[in-house]
């Protein structure tokens, strides 16, 4: 599975960005460079979850409103800052749906749904898609929410468990769990 | 729960177009807008403060000005504290040779009133002139301060008009049998009544104290000291007294040293 390249960063990115972050500390304007770099992927992230796109674009800009806000709460652990971005995304993102402003959703490709009913060692065939699709939405949100982590945006067991706050085995478990359930679901 | 909605190959967004709706001078207008909840601002701690310390203060003022003055007792009565005597005369309940513990008889007399009430009015139909004020004074117990301490100074300038408590005219020393035993009892100049006091003296080697209802000496006591001899010191205290208002006063105590 490709690591996505933008989460992952070396040692010399990272201390980039802390200077960036300590600059910003003191003067907010500073933040822009991290601004432009995250605002992309915290908005597909959001967007992912949700299927009203200018909501999407109002969460996201929450979510950098709330870390802009809480940025001198922030304190490097040595991950990425876009781990402490996205779960602040998440949980601007469920106070959306409680608000009911917008509606959990799940965005599939086709693509994704032939990978996964290989992983099932089923046929690839209109109605093993159909079935897929709907044992998604019967998912339990945790669950649901290691697939498309894992599956649906190809995100590495250490990135998935940074944005959890979990270990990386422990997502490597939680995630296995979570598609064996999918499995016995897809089977019935 | 609300079912999940799930989108087959939803059209994809360019980075393009993520891109031309950035806004980073919004979030920084928002961040700065984005201020502290009113309940973790100091002007807030501050007032609810303030008005915690003028709730807890107006509180005290109350409780200490509701205060209800403490009930003179109505009815005259003779009520002797000695164990020996009880069951010679009906009237001495109780003996104490300690004479320290004469607060707790005090405090156990307003508490056995009621019950020697019955016993006690008839034995002091003869003393019953000052009782009907004080019941009056009770009702007086919520004022609020400032009149409380108008009052205060009302009682302080009619102390200084009140006389000292005296038998027969002797507020203190040697005094005669025959003033000892006077039937006007206790007086004290400025129109004061006594309705309560304590006795206590040292009769044939005993320490008596009693509580006296009304103001005059009991004959029983007037016929223990002389029986016992001269030269006892018997003192007068605790009195519960009123003025001509009703209102109550404070008097000193004296002692006596009885002589033929």
């Amino acid at each position: 599975m490709a690591v996505n390249p933008v989460y992952h960063q070396t040692n010399d990115r990272l201390q980039e960005e802390l200077v960036i972050i300590q600059e910003a500390k003191e003067n907010p304007e500073r933040f822009g460079p991290l601004y432009q770099k995250y605002h992309e992927q915290i908005f597909r992230y959001i967007y992912q979850r949700m299927d009203d796109e200018h909501l999407a674009f109002d969460v996201t800009s929450q979510v950098f409103v709330k870390a802009l806000k809480n940025l001198h709460k922030y304190e490097y652990r040595g991950v990425p800052f876009s781990s402490w971005l996205y779960r602040i995304a998440k949980s601007e993102l469920y106070q959306a749906f409680r608000d009911r402003k917008a509606r959990r959703t799940v965005n599939v490709e086709s693509m994704h749904l032939f990978e996964m009913v290989e992983e099932f060692e089923e046929d690839d065939s209109v109605t093993n898609k159909k079935k897929l699709l709907q044992c998604l939405s019967l998912l339990k949100d945790g669950d649901l929410q290691l697939i498309e982590l894992r599956y649906f945006e190809k995100r590495s067991y250490r990135e998935i468990g940074e944005i959890l706050e979990i270990t990386e085995n422990n997502a490597k478990v939680r995630t296995f769990r979570a598609l064996e359930r999918l499995k016995k679901l897809f089977m019935k | 729960m609300e079912k999940i909605k799930t989108i087959l190959d939803r059209e994809p967004i360019s980075s393009d177009y993520i891109r031309s709706k950035q806004d980073f001078a919004n979030v920084v207008k928002g961040a700065k807008g984005l201020g502290k909840p009113y309940w973790q601002t100091n002007w807030f701690y501050g007032t609810v403060g303030v008005v915690a310390v003028a709730v807890i203060v107006t509180a005290v003022t109350l409780s200490s000005s509701d205060t209800p003055v403490k009930k003179p007792d109505n009815n005259q009565a003779v009520v002797m504290t000695s164990a020996d005597d009880q069951k010679k005369d009906p009237v001495i309940k109780e003996a104490k040779e300690n004479t320290d513990s004469e607060e707790e008889v005090v405090a156990a007399d307003s508490e056995e009133t009621s019950n020697e009430e019955e016993t006690s009015q008839s034995n002091t139909n003869s003393e019953e002139t000052t009782t009907t004020q004080s019941t009056q004074n009770t009702s007086e117990g919520t004022t609020n301060t400032a009149a409380r301490k108008t009052q205060e100074e009302e009682e302080v300038v009619k102390k200084a008009e009140i006389g000292m408590p005296n038998l027969a005219g002797v507020t203190g020393g040697p005094i005669a049998f025959r003033d000892f035993c006077d039937p006007l009892g206790i007086q004290v100049d400025g129109g004061v009544m006594i309705h309560q006091y304590t006795i206590q003296y040292r009769s044939c080697a005993r320490d008596i104290t009693a509580r006296i209802r009304g103001n005059r000496l009991p004959s029983q006591v007037c016929d223990e000291i002389r029986d016992c001899g001269s030269a006892i010191e018997v003192t007068f205290s605790n009195f519960k007294a009123v003025d001509r208002d009703g209102k109550p006063v404070q008097l000193k105590a004296f002692s006596l040293i009885t002589k033929p």
